[in-house]
């Protein structure tokens, strides 16, 4: 029984995965699980999630600087047109 | 011009004594002589122009950077205007930036010269360089062997003379690691001394330089730090300067298991009048698994950005949209990438997610705590960086929970953001290196016991 | 005797009104060319990194101090992980665990009150255009990274009247606020609908269904009304209801199924590493109140019981940010409100009365000078409006044409007496109605000394003077 739900999580991560790599990845996850459940022995019952901060006004000003030219923004685009990217028709 | 220091390269150049020029054709000579090592990925052609350029200024007395003339080698996964920046993926193969990270263009500013692009593992998730696009690094001494990961491309650059610094990033150890296999210096600086702004980051990345030696990388770092506008969380790091008392105190890890080699790098100190205290760690074994949860789970986030629509290569083999993402996904990955990416999805799914991510962030904060209060006790804690030497290449490329143990060493300082300091120990044979993890903002007493260390080992020579 | 009980809850979203996005400095407006307000970050490019915008931080907490909600001392941003193409970092930033504001709520017109849960800080997507099934789908980053504050209310919702009063009313507090232009037409204002049905009175909530994105107030109106008549139908026929997110279609006038429960995506939320958490102060939270302006709500109560208006005059007068702001000028000028709210009303909101957006076509400082004027008698009510009328056609001050003009002249009472015996010669019916019944006759007399006057004869001298010819 495998420890981890390949389907179901290479579907998440928008990725299938060859026969090969299936198998080689149960494998692989069995001992990764195991190893990554080691932090479950630690009690944090007590222990915040909390990480420091900074103020208000440590943040950035509201002031419009130049965006970049769509030129080079589109210019690795596998596709464009219109001065859009282009994807397949959505579906929504 | 062999095996020059940036420091004698930046006096060299500005007091004429050399010209940018032969500086760069003769590391580019170095670079072309190197092939085998499979370190870099690209020479940029502009390089030589560049050098042109700083010579004239030069020569015209005008004022020129700190780092004027010096040649300068990239990892891949920072981007440089109109240049390619692959992350070593065939995700990217193609992408050409249209901006320079801030790093670079502080760099450009003092007016070295970026001149090669260096080979790492994929989006940097890896510790050995083998998960290349470009096929793996050769470790500098022994070629049968990994340059460490993921910049082995860097640190073997700087060990063969290929460049005298390399800019790089430290993920979990991905700077300390090769450089310890390599034997040269690295740091991982406090975290948010350098902005990341530019750097095709997976999660806990820092960029830092990789030198030959101490002073030269703390004198690079010192350029390239300083808090940025376009990274949130920077920070200024004033580098104050913190007096080393006489006698040097540095703290060994109760809990961390340290082999006979290193038993003797402390005994050779001992012999020097450094003190050695005990400090604890009571959490130092859990490291890894915190790192490592909290790491493949910000790279799954990271990593989905790639999708085959914006940046990255799309697959051939389309039909709708769902087909753009999975193909170009599934393509465009290496395995390690890959698994990596399903890690973290693992860990944030569901019920894992209270489990193992916020778990992993709450002992973060532990082991954080713990560090903090174990340095309260000494002026550095001293440590392996590595469990060993270079491995054989191949040996742990299918054994991904091995290929994780590696960072034993290194991810406490990442996951903590306190800075830590790799140097080579003198040894025959393979190099390795001992890390010295120092508190928050301190890197100048690190660089001074570093410097201290670094002058021992000379001597043992 | 109602069969069900109708339970709603709201999920709104209001762009800000920012001059930047809420994580680069790309501009933040609307209608532009495709592409053209973007940049590594709002576009996902290697390397880019977030960089929150502290004006969009003050405006949610402003918000939050619009609806009575507490301001968190600790507030994080998390990452909403999802592939679309309209997300350009495929997560979107947000906030889960701790959000800028929580509770607060909205009192309605029937006296109920409508709780509040969070209001919380979040990113807009990109927009897709879709062309058809060869050429494909357009994507456009510029709206990607507009800053949007989420608003969810609790169940407490019963009708579609409520659900529409309390969106007219969080929106007009918003614009008055400064807060957002909710201009619905852009898209600035959006509301997601949850809808489920209980039986009367039972305290068990029933099954909800999801209707998202809906961007007018009559939209929402009617996608409730069926949704409700739907459910309800289900119900009593014994139908199972599942929950499921469904697509409100305003031009057919119905909604079909999108998604069930069992499809919704695992967001995996956690918190954005890039992006440091703020802490807010006490002294922060003030700062910013101090620098928000009067609501709706407090005007029209200051208008009634300062000011004495009626309440019709107070919601008019409120009825957008401009008009209440003209109003409170004029009436910090000179204090007669009455007086200034019956100007605005008659004379200047019949001016713009088709107007969308408008502006008065005269300043606060004119307008007070020319009721002054009339108030103290120096010149009467219809010169009054004339002067008005040719300021706002020759744009000159009012002081200049009085001058000009010489509107402050007035008629001598010998003159009314000179013109009164032409009228009373010059009519000899007028005369003989007077005789009957003055009052028949008393308009036309008047009428005619301001058709002589040019409309400058006091109207109270002229009354006074009528007996002394015609009788």
């Amino acid at each position: 029984m495998s420890k981890v739900n390949l389907d179901y999580l290479s579907a998440l991560s928008k990725m299938t995965l060859t026969d090969s790599e299936k198998t080689q990845f149960e494998n692989d996850f069995d001992k990764i699980i195991d190893f990554v459940s080691e932090i479950k022995d630690v009690d944090t019952s007590m222990v915040s999630n909390k990480a420091s901060t900074i103020t208000i006004g440590d943040l950035r000003e509201d002031k419009v600087e130049p965006s970049m030219d769509r030129v080079a923004v589109l210019q690795n685009a596998p596709k464009q047109k219109d001065g859009c990217y282009v994807t397949p028709l959505v579906v929504e | 011009m062999n095996n020059m220091t940036v420091l004698e390269l930046v006096e060299g150049i500005k007091s004429r004594k050399f010209t940018a020029c032969d500086v760069v054709k003769h590391y580019i000579e170095v670079v072309e002589k190197s092939k085998d090592y499979n370190a870099v990925i690209e020479v940029f052609s502009d390089a030589l122009d560049r050098a042109k350029a700083i010579d004239e200024k030069i020569a015209n007395g005008e004022e020129v950077g700190k780092l004027a003339g010096v040649p300068v080698a990239i990892a891949d996964n920072i981007v440089i205007e109109g240049k390619k920046a692959s992350a070593a993926s065939n995700f990217l193969a193609d992408f050409v930036s249209p901006y320079s990270a801030t790093v670079v263009k502080k760099l450009l500013a003092e007016d070295a010269i970026p001149f090669i692009r260096t080979n790492m593992d994929e989006f940097a998730v890896g510790s050995s360089s083998e998960y290349s696009l470009y096929g793996a690094v050769k470790n500098a001494v022994d070629s049968s062997r990994v340059a460490g990961g993921c910049q082995g491309g860097a640190a073997v650059a700087v060990a063969l003379d290929m460049c005298p610094v390399a800019i790089a990033s430290d993920t979990g150890g991905s700077l300390r690691e090769p450089a310890s296999f390599n034997g040269v210096v690295a740091i991982k600086p406090s975290t948010g001394t350098v902005s990341r702004f530019g750097l095709i980051a997976s999660s806990f990345d820092q960029i830092a330089p990789i030198t030959k030696n101490v002073s030269d990388n703390e004198y690079v770092l010192k350029v390239i730090a300083g808090k940025d506008y376009h990274d949130g969380i920077s920070i200024n790091n004033k580098f104050e300067a913190k007096e080393l008392p006489a006698t040097i105190k540095l703290g060994l890890i109760k809990e961390a298991l340290t082999d006979e080699k290193f038993s003797n790098v402390v005994d050779s100190l001992k012999a020097e009048g450094v003190e050695f205290v005990e400090v604890s760690v009571p959490h130092f074994d859990k490291a890894l698994a915190c790192y490592y949860i909290i790491a493949s789970a910000v790279t799954t986030s990271n990593l989905a950005k790639f999708d085959g629509i914006k940046s990255s290569r799309r697959s051939n083999n389309i039909t709708d949209l769902e087909s753009v993402y999975v193909n170009s996904r599934s393509e465009g990955f290496g395995i390690e990438a890959k698994r990596r990416i399903i890690l973290g999805n693992f860990v944030l799914s569901g019920e894992n997610l209270p489990a193992y991510y916020n778990q992993a962030r709450k002992v973060q904060n532990i082991i954080t705590s713990e560090f903090v209060s174990a340095l309260n006790e000494c002026d550095a804690i001293m440590m392996p960086t590595t469990l060993g030497e270079a491995f054989k290449l191949g040996e742990k490329v299918n054994d991904p929970v091995a290929m994780y143990k590696e960072d034993l060493f290194t991810v406490p300082a990442s996951i903590t953001g306190l800075p830590a300091i790799t140097v080579p120990v003198a040894v025959e044979g393979l190099p390795i290196g001992v890390q010295f993890c120092g508190a928050m903002l301190e890197e100048d007493k690190l660089y001074k016991i570093a410097q201290k260390f670094e002058d021992l080992q000379r001597r043992a020579k | 005797m109602q069969e069900y009980d109708v339970v709603i809850g709201l999920e709104i979203h209001a762009e800000l009104a920012t001059k930047t996005k809420c994580f680069c400095n790309c501009k933040n407006e609307f209608g532009c060319e495709p592409n053209t307000n973007t940049c590594p970050v709002c576009t996902g490019m290697p390397g880019g990194l977030p960089i929150l915008n502290k004006t969009a931080v003050e405006y949610c907490i402003k918000a939050g101090l619009c609806f009575g909600c507490d301001i968190n001392d600790y507030a994080e941003f998390d990452r909403k992980n999802y592939f679309y193409p309209d997300l350009p970092t495929a997560y979107q930033i947000s906030q889960l665990e701790y959000p800028l504001c929580l509770h607060g709520g909205v009192k309605l017109s029937n006296g109920r009150f409508i709780r509040l849960n969070r209001i919380h800080l979040e990113e807009d997507a990109g927009k897709l255009i879709h062309l058809g099934p060869d050429e494909g789908t357009l994507v456009d980053y510029n709206r990607g990274g507009t800053p949007l504050i989420e608003m969810v209310t609790e169940p407490d919702i019963t009708s579609a009247e409520e659900a529409v009063e309390l969106l007219k009313k969080m929106r007009e507090a918003l614009i008055f606020a400064g807060i957002a232009n909710c201009k619905m037409e852009e898209g600035g204002m959006r509301c997601d609908v949850n809808i489920s049905l209980k039986p009367a009175g039972s305290s068990k909530f029933g099954v909800r269904t999801e209707m998202k994105n809906i961007n007018s107030f009559k939209s929402v109106a009617r996608a409730i009304e069926y949704e409700v008549s739907r459910q309800a139908k289900a119900l009593r026929l014994g139908e199972k209801l599942t929950q499921e997110t469904r697509k409100w279609d305003d031009e057919k006038g119905k909604n079909f199924v999108m998604r069930t429960k069992e499809q919704a995506t695992d967001y995996r939320y956690f918190p954005d590493p890039d992006i440091f958490p703020i802490s807010i102060s006490r002294d922060d939270v003030e700062a910013i109140r101090k620098t928000m302006p009067m609501l709706p709500d407090e005007r029209r109560a200051r208008y009634i019981e300062e000011f004495g208006l009626p309440e019709y005059d107070a919601e008019l007068l409120t009825n957008s940010k401009y008009v209440s702001d003209y109003f409170e000028n004029c009436v910090a000028n000179y204090n007669e409100p009455k007086k200034i709210s019956n100007w605005i009303m008659v004379e200047l909101l019949k001016i713009v009365k088709d107007q969308e957006e408008f502006v008065f076509p005269i300043s606060e400082k004119d307008l007070t000078y020319i009721i002054k004027l009339v108030e103290d008698k120096k010149i009467n009510k219809t010169t009054g409006v004339k002067l008005l009328n040719k300021v706002i056609e020759t744009g000159k001050a009012p002081e200049v044409i009085v001058k000009e003009d010489n509107l402050l002249a007035t008629i001598s009472e010998d003159e009314i007496l000179a013109i009164l015996k032409d009228v009373y010669n010059n009519n000899p019916k007028v005369v003989e109605d007077y005789k009957n019944n003055p009052n028949k006759v008393k308009g036309f007399i008047i009428g005619q000394v301001m058709r002589a006057t040019g409309g400058k004869a006091n109207n109270g001298v002229i009354v006074n003077l009528i007996p002394k010819v015609f009788e």
